[in-house]
């Protein structure tokens, strides 16, 4: 790797043929070319191999999909307010709620921060001008287009009730509708995954910025990282355990069928070794993304780095060993029971380093309240209710009450939406003016932030008091002395509900009305900001090289030129150069 | 309960224990939480961009203060899983003078056989203060029977048998869920359990389980003969005595005979060693070649497909009594047949507007 | 469509190397190369993964049902292969893994003469493999079709009862008796002969017996099949005698189902490396570009081995169980 054109940021820097850095002010051009208004054509979008651009095609159609699951989670939620609704047949609700249930699983959650921030963010924070294989990631996008397709031809040609969870028997026998198609769109989303998570693992091992070592790496990466080890893990068991469920509906073979000798507790197994990692797959990335947030709002380093970015490869690890915790009430032996019990509370641990670590990066920090911090601490707030609701499910004497009730409900939409949904929200407005080069109007999204939050407890908290009561998820009818708190849940999904909408309509505006962004709105150190907003086409018109620290706002480096200069970037472009050489340790 | 119920009666033993670890549980939820957030909430007031407070030498690692809340976050899991273990330990491991009951679950309802022959769909009576145990098995997908007031619930499944008990300690009626997801009339496979004096259950057992004690709820359709009677009959029907003997402990011809075997070790022609509970005389008539006794030539036929989990049942219960000095007995008039209610007025019954007592 | 033609900017120069082009994204050829091999093996590893879901419930079952899988493992080594073949050893499974094994080689000369550059050569020898791996898929069809006559596909129809008494009749070898290893397909054999003997012809469902014969046959039959109640022995009716062997049929249909599947995913395998085998000698045939280098090979021979490895797992599970 040649060194010598970083030593002088202003001389025009020649490199993979992008000549128009030669001839403008800016080595990034005259006409602020970047790499959304590089080229309007449908072709260049939808043949695009610039992760940038396929992030964008993710944002779009995963939202489509969130979209239309939370709508199925409001006829849910509007179904449940009487004891006996009268909305939707039991036939009806089962297929809104399975709707639901693998809309947001599989085409929503697992997607969101990988594909959608990941895919925009990791290369330009390790310094890279792409992942290693673009195209690659563009046929995941694809793959997971046809995947969606297929679940949403199913859900509308005959439905599909068998939850998310596709227990056998009776997804493989009793059920009626388009399991098998389903199936096979829950599949094609598994391989969408597997690219993507493929993709990033080589990127980080490959694609690092001279200098950028490991322990430089931002924790995002690291969590993304993490992440993509369980997909590529993971991912292949669920995809081929459902592979062998499409088997036994289509060609009638009996694996995990009892009535044709086959063990349907085995199916659980599989199952769950794959989908409680699934769980930090929609995690991880959420809690990597709230260091980044937190550090840029607290402009201080991360307390304990090296814990924080272990904790997330130690979660990783201990994911795989604690799936027998969903079955505690299956004929599993009492022995493996209680060994997984207590696998299960070591994850409590990893989990705990991480937000001690954020409170005491706080500690003596410079805390500016923007909207994705409200995000981040609400973020934290959820967290830390459904990390510790989750030790009433490690505690097999009372999971053997609460296990498939609503208090699991309440524990997972408080770890999964409250964690990963607002993650994600806080992560899309932290790095939307990097995305699309504009601001979006700050009062809005911090309303929203907080709607989302009040919203989300009103919602989910009653869930864990009906549960403890005794309600059974997956139930249309129940027992009328539940009505109360069922109503209550309901009455703040809307509230929720109006939180989700807030940002689809500032975000769309901004980006076509909202203010200009700057290369670093947020005075954050970080490769992704020392470009501009938004980047062109190959990020980096020279790979910079890394000799400072992650999150290094104390001390001398050159990032702080360009923290120091963030608000006149505008009127003198040449701030936003990429970094220069730097001899200090 | 009131208008906001939080907590159901806790109506077993096991409940009141559970009970107990959830509160505290919810206590580490709710200290553990408002320390959390109050401090960061603290820390992030304190320190908002503009205050002018000392942010002089930040640090930004610090091992002491890891392991400082590493360790207990530790110790304080760890001790709830030992306690939780300690529980758990019992729900599943009936006592050995357990009154048993049968449960076959199917799409979508619940069918009760107790020991004295009454049959019961959806409905449950049982004596206070006596340790119950539920053996259980499925028809058809995977059920799981939940009783929330007892704080307990098993996975019922196609093809094995589980189990688990519980000691009732509160008169009452109390709802029984199907709690894992079974198809469309999921939400109402369900009933009711009720605890019973002993008193009033001799009463309802005498009437063969009678409509006095339960005006509400769908009738309990009576056996006429006592499980293990019933057991007896199959036994001759398919001439099992034809080769494992009578009732008596004779000798029997061409098979080992049965008589006090309930709870012997048995030695398998794999060579394996197993317990004669339930789950060996369900499998040893459905897979005889599976579970062929050592020493023994393999002779028998499979009786899958020919005995319904409800007669496996009967069998069993006069399997136990053989060898043994009672006889078959009990017993109480009534009809066989058990009408399956897939009609809407299952719904009325099981939510009909009933509060707990 | 070129596959480079999705590339805006992929012209980028970079002088490293004889005729390898190096994409956009990495500095040089060495970091591009390591990055395909880190892709490809981490690739694999979600393929081991992939199968290894499949070898649990193998090895879950197996443990299982130990004496069924052992029975009807047999099942794999008895055919009729074109009138040529017949009797006791895997001959099927042994030509393919032969084959298979064989076409490793062939794919690693592939590779070399990629390496040095001999065009023409690479070719040939890819074409070799091609030629192994279409053998092996012939030999699979012959195999699996061979096993659907015989009643072993394994859904809610799978014969078992009949599927045994054809391995104990029309293969040769076994006319006498059968296996002392195993019982239970004696007693299934026994009873059909001696059905057989009384008149009764072999069906589709069953064995048929003659109205007037049907006396006498129950009769001398073994007690277990007196209950049959008209003319037709099915092979697994609903009763109480031929239950016995359904029980039985449940366990081994888990491994013939087991088998369809495993080998049915390597048979898929397989199939995929045909294709882009093809797809690469035409490159080469037409000199495109992106063979100019030979990483794409390289990847394809990785694959290639993977897909080999797997079926030195399966031969022996499946066909060499004692």
């Amino acid at each position: 790797m040649s060194v010598s054109t970083l030593d002088s940021h202003d001389a025009p820097v020649v490199s993979h043929g992008h000549t128009r850095a030669a001839h403008g002010e800016s080595p990034y051009g005259v006409d602020n070319e970047n790499y959304i208004n590089t080229d309007f054509s449908i072709k260049s979008w939808l043949l695009t191999v610039d992760h940038k651009r396929i992030a964008l095609l993710y944002l779009f159609s995963v939202s489509m999909f969130f979209l239309l699951g939370g709508l199925a989670a409001g006829l849910v939620r509007l179904e449940l307010t009487a004891p006996k609704g009268q909305i939707l047949s039991s036939d009806a609700y089962n297929r809104v709620f399975s709707a639901h249930g693998i809309i947001m699983v599989f085409l929503f959650l697992i997607p969101a921060v990988p594909a959608i921030l990941a895919n925009f963010a990791l290369p330009l924070m390790i310094g890279a001008r792409d992942l290693a294989f673009p195209r690659l990631n563009l046929l995941s996008w694809y793959v997971y287009m046809a995947g969606g397709t297929c679940i949403l031809i199913s859900l509308f040609s005959g439905g599909v009730d068998t939850g998310w969870t596709f227990y056998t028997p009776y997804s493989s026998i009793y059920a009626n509708g388009n399991v098998a198609l389903c199936l096979m769109g829950v599949f094609l989303g598994g391989f969408s995954s597997i690219f993507t998570g493929l993709n990033f693992i080589v990127t980080v091992h490959k694609m690092r910025a001279p200098g950028m070592t490991w322990f430089r790496l931002p924790l995002f990466v690291w969590a993304m990282y993490a992440t993509s080890v369980i997909i590529m893990l993971g991912t292949p068991v669920v995809a081929v355990t459902l592979l062998v469920v499409l088997v036994e509906r289509t060609l009638g073979f009996g694996i995990f069928s009892p009535e044709l000798g086959g063990d349907p507790v085995l199916f659980q197994h599989m199952f769950w070794f794959y989908s409680h990692p699934a769980v930090y797959i929609m995690m991880l990335p959420a809690l990597g993304i709230i260091n980044e947030i937190i550090a840029t709002n607290c402009k201080k380093r991360i307390f304990g780095y090296e814990f924080v970015a272990m904790s997330s490869l130690a979660i990783a690890a201990f994911g795989f060993v604690v799936w027998g915790h969903h079955m505690f009430a299956t004929a599993q032996s009492m022995y493996s029971s209680m060994v997984f019990s207590i696998i299960s509370f070591l994850v409590a641990v990893p989990s705990a380093v991480k937000v001690f670590n954020w409170i005491a990066t706080i500690f003596k920090g410079s805390v500016e309240l923007s909207s994705h911090m409200i995000f981040a601490l609400g973020f934290i707030g959820l967290f830390v209710i459904g990390g510790l609701t989750g030790m009433y499910l490690a505690a097999i004497a009372v999971d053997v009450h609460l296990t498939a009730t609503y208090f699991v409900v309440a524990h997972f939409h408080y770890v999964m939406v409250g964690g990963a949904l607002l993650g994600f929200m806080g992560g899309l407005h932290y790095w939307w003016p990097k995305m699309t080069g504009r601001l979006y109007p700050e009062f809005p999204a911090k309303l929203s932030a907080i709607i989302q939050f009040v919203g989300f407890n009103m919602t989910f908290f009653p869930q864990f008091i009906v549960g403890y009561l005794g309600m059974p998820r997956r139930y249309h009818f129940y027992a009328p002395e539940y009505q109360i708190w069922h109503v209550a849940s309901s009455a703040g999904s809307t509230v929720l509900g109006i939180g989700f909408m807030m940002p689809v309509c500032y975000l769309l505006w901004s980006w076509f009305k909202g203010e200009k962004a700057v290369a670093n709105p947020w005075g954050a150190v970080g490769l992704e900001w020392t470009i501009p907003s938004p980047p062109v086409t190959h990020n980096f018109l020279e790979i910079p090289v890394v000799t400072w620290e992650a999150y290094e706002y104390h001390g001398e480096h050159p990032a702080h030129d360009i923290l120091d200069h963030a608000h006149d970037h505008d009127k003198d472009p040449q701030h936003a150069s990429p970094v220069r050489e730097e001899t200090h340790v | 309960m009131g208008e906001m119920p939080i907590m159901a009666p806790a109506a077993s033993e096991y409940a009141k224990n559970v009970d107990v670890l959830y509160w505290v549980l919810t206590a580490l939820t709710v200290i553990l939480t408002v320390l959390v957030l109050g401090l960061m909430g603290f820390l992030v007031a304190r320190y908002q961009r503009g205050n002018n407070v000392d942010r002089s030498n930040p640090v930004d690692h610090h091992n002491g203060l890891e392991m400082a809340w590493t360790l207990p976050a530790l110790v304080l899991g760890l001790g709830i899983f030992v306690w939780s273990a300690k529980l758990f330990g019992e729900v599943y491991q009936p006592p050995k003078n357990a009154k048993e009951i049968f449960i076959i679950g199917k799409q979508w309802m619940w069918h009760m056989q107790h020991a004295n022959g009454i049959r019961e769909n959806n409905e449950l009576h049982i004596p206070v203060d006596e340790p119950v145990k539920f053996t259980m098995i499925s028809q058809d997908v995977i059920h799981a029977f939940f009783i929330p007031e007892f704080r307990m619930q098993r996975q019922v499944q196609p093809g094995e048998y589980t189990q688990m008990w519980a000691k009732p300690t509160r008169i009452g009626k109390y709802h029984i869920y199907c709690n894992m997801y079974c198809g469309t009339q999921h939400s109402e496979m369900g009933g009711w359990v009720y605890v019973m004096s002993r008193a009033d259950y001799n009463k309802w057992a005498a009437s063969g389980g009678g409509r006095a004690v339960n005006p509400g709820g769908i009738e309990a359709t009576r056996g006429g003969l006592s499980l293990a009677q019933q057991g007896k009959a199959l036994y001759e029907k398919f001439q099992c005595a034809g080769c494992h003997g009578g009732g008596g402990s004779d000798a029997a011809k061409r098979g080992p005979s049965l008589a006090g075997i309930f709870g012997k070790t048995r030695q398998l022609a794999s060579g394996k060693i197993v317990t004669a509970d339930d789950a060996y005389l369900r499998n040893a008539i459905l897979y005889p070649d599976e579970f062929a006794l050592a020493g023994w030539p393999q002779g028998m036929p499979s009786y899958k497909g020919v005995l319904a989990e409800g007669d496996v049942v009967a069998i069993n219960a006069y399997v136990k009594t053989l060898g043994t000095k009672e006889e078959p007995h009990g017993g109480t008039p009534a009809d066989e047949s058990i009408p399956a209610s897939t009609d809407n007025q299952q719904f009325r019954y099981m939510y009909g507007g009933e509060q707990y007592q | 469509m070129s596959l480079h033609a999705l590339e805006p900017n992929a012209g980028a120069e970079h002088s490293h190397g004889a005729g390898q082009r190096v994409s956009m994204q990495y500095e040089n050829i060495h970091q591009q190369n390591e990055s395909y091999l880190v892709g490809m093996w981490s690739f694999l590893v979600t393929e081991i993964m992939f199968f290894g879901g499949l070898f649990l419930a193998y090895s879950l079952y197996r443990v299982m049902y130990f004496d069924t899988y052992l029975e009807a493992h047999q099942f794999l080594l008895q055919y009729n292969f074109l009138g040529l073949m017949k009797g006791g050893f895997p001959w099927l499974g042994t030509i393919n893994t032969a084959v298979l094994l064989t076409s490793s080689l062939f794919m690693v000369l592939a590779v070399y003469n990629a390496q040095i550059g001999q065009r023409i050569k690479t070719i040939l020898w890819i074409g070799t493999v091609v030629a192994c791996a279409m053998v092996f898929m012939v030999v699979k069809y012959f195999e699996y079709t061979n096993k659907l006559h015989e009643g072993l596909y394994p859904d809610r129809n799978f014969n078992y009862a009949r599927a045994l008494y054809i391995l104990k009749t029309e293969h040769a070898g076994h006319d006498s008796g059968g296996h002392a290893e195993n019982p239970r397909a004696n007693r299934a054999w026994t009873a059909m002969k001696e059905a057989e003997k009384a008149g009764a012809k072999l069906s589709e469902e069953g064995l048929e017996i003659p109205a007037t014969q049907t006396a006498k046959l129950t009769a001398g039959m073994d007690q277990r099949l007196t209950s049959i109640p008209n003319g037709t022995i099915a092979f697994s009716v609903p009763n109480v005698a031929f239950t016995h062997y359904n029980a039985e049929a449940q366990h081994a249909r888990l491994f013939m189902s087991i088998y369809f599947c495993m080998t049915g995913l390597h048979g898929i395998h397989v199939s995929i490396g045909i294709a882009m085998m093809v797809l690469l000698m035409f490159f080469y045939w037409i000199k495109h570009p992106c063979v100019d280098d030979y990483m794409p090979l390289e990847m394809i021979g990785l694959y290639w081995h993977f897909v080999d490895i797997v079926w030195i797992f399966l031969f022996p599970l499946m066909y060499l169980i004692s």
